[in-house]
């Protein structure tokens, strides 16, 4: 360990990084903490000096540990190593470190970029989030553990983009179309920025006025987007229509069938399968399976053939 | 109603032809649900709306014909206008934000953005639309003429 007490390390700060991304970056010489269950401060896990592999240590995984913290001042560090790592050759140590890399960015540009910042961040995404598609190791179920651990609007839209990619690519899409595809889902919700937070967060229901600014965010983030020009109809498409349901009650439209586009259709079952399987304050991720038979029981809501394909994949 | 000097639209767009949407066939409890209101106590829209069922000529300008959505025309039928904007049923779905050229029965040409579009059955459509190349209109009630966008654009 430092010389650095862990209480001063404590005030300075921590920010925490996924145990998988940890694994792809054995070169890291940095102090790492964990934050055992139901304590509230953090404990040294591993010194910068010491030799212990955090890819053998199976009591992470036994424990059910999948963020270890490092301190603020070691964030530059910390960075450089991500930009720098070698192309892991294990699947879910690729998506951690594409995860890592890219969500800082990402937060960044929603919270207080220009569109054209966001869909720019949201291209650079789609070509690292590509890789992991496409990586003969990915597997959707496998790959969930590491997906649903927050609901941060990076997570989210990261999460839409890789389901909607592995659903596109059982299509027959080509690389080309995955990457275009993959921006989108990045940009899809793009339209919730304007919505106050707490509205967002907010755990139970909403209220009338709530909802109706909810049901404004596909327009809105539509409205903010396609007058740039940088993005296809498609992908357009996968911000206005991913609240649409086939059966022509979902908004903003009301559009019917087939007057979905195929990339809308594609992003509401992405859509709504991480919304049923992310971690909430008020519940557990719900597993796979439950999502697929709730979503199986939503009559008239998606459209079947990409229900039933979407079923074979993660189940 | 002021008009502007802005030529007829023509079914073309950006000099090519474009396809023209007729008007579907509209029933009696549609037209009726749809009809526009006139004025009505407790309304906080800035201008009065007024009733209109009159067809109209719609042709789209194609502001997202680059992200390769094919502009086309369409015949309209208006449901209600105000010195703000307008609505009416149509027959293909209109996108936010898009811009469109209109003439209107009286031969007026203007110019509109769309700020919604509803699905109303099988191949119809309803949308709001505000004037854009008007002039602020002038003030009648004590609001900024700026706030004809939130009457066009109202449900």
């Amino acid at each position: 360990m430092t010389n650095e007490s862990s209480a001063v390390a404590e005030r300075r700060g921590f920010f925490p990084t996924l145990v998988t991304a940890l694994i792809g970056l054995p070169e890291l010489r940095c102090d790492v903490y964990i934050q055992p269950e139901g304590n509230a401060r953090k404990v040294l896990y591993r010194g910068a000096d010491s030799n212990l592999s955090i890819a053998q240590d199976a009591t992470l995984q036994e424990r059910g540990v999948r963020h270890l913290f490092l301190k603020e001042e070691d964030r530059e560090r910390y960075e450089r190593a991500l930009a720098e790592a070698s192309p892991p050759e294990d699947a879910s140590v690729m998506l951690a470190l594409t995860i890592e890399r890219r969500r800082d960015a990402f937060e960044t540009a929603i919270l207080g970029g220009s569109p054209s910042h966001i869909v720019a961040t949201a291209e650079e995404i789609a070509r690292d989030v590509l890789q992991v598609v496409n990586h003969d190791g990915f597997a959707v179920s496998e790959a969930m553990s590491l997906l649903h651990h927050d609901k941060s609007t990076f997570q989210h839209s990261c999460n839409v983009s890789i389901y909607a990619a592995t659903l596109a690519k059982r299509l027959g899409l080509s690389d080309a179309e995955l990457t275009s595809l993959i921006a989108g889902g990045m940009v899809h919700d793009v339209g919730k920025r304007d919505i106050p937070g707490y509205i967002l967060r907010k755990p139970g229901l909403l209220d009338a006025r709530e909802r109706e600014l909810i049901r404004q965010h596909p327009a809105a983030g539509f409205r903010m987007v396609a007058p740039l020009g940088k993005l296809t109809w498609a992908q357009l498409m996968m911000v206005y229509q991913h609240h649409e349901r086939i059966d022509g009650t979902g908004y903003p439209v009301g559009a019917f069938g087939e007057e979905i586009h195929l990339w809308g259709r594609l992003c509401a079952v992405a859509d709504v399968f991480d919304a049923l399987t992310a971690k909430r304050s008020y519940r557990e991720p719900g597993t796979a399976a439950a999502a697929i038979a709730i979503m199986q029981g939503e009559t008239g809501h998606f459209d079947l053939d990409l229900l039933r394909l979407w079923t074979e994949t993660v189940t | 109603m002021t008009t502007t000097a802005t030529a007829p639209p023509e079914d073309k767009c950006k000099g090519k032809p474009v396809r023209h949407v007729p008007l579907p066939l509209i029933d009696h409890e549609l037209l009726q649900r749809t009809a526009g209101g006139g004025a009505v106590w407790g309304d906080s829209r800035r201008f009065r709306r007024f009733v209109a069922a009159a067809e109209a000529r719609l042709v789209a300008e194609g502001t997202y014909a680059d992200a390769g959505h094919a502009p086309c025309s369409q015949t309209v039928l208006l449901r209600d206008l105000s010195r703000g904007g307008l609505r009416f049923l149509h027959g293909a779905e209109l996108f936010p934000g898009e811009r469109c050229g209109i003439k209107l029965p009286n031969g007026s040409a203007m110019r509109l953005e769309v700020m919604w579009c509803r699905r109303m059955g099988a191949g119809i459509y309803m949308s709001g639309c505000r004037f854009f190349s008007l002039a602020a209109p002038a003030k009648d009630d004590g609001r900024s003429g700026d706030d004809a966008e939130v009457d066009a654009a109202g449900d």
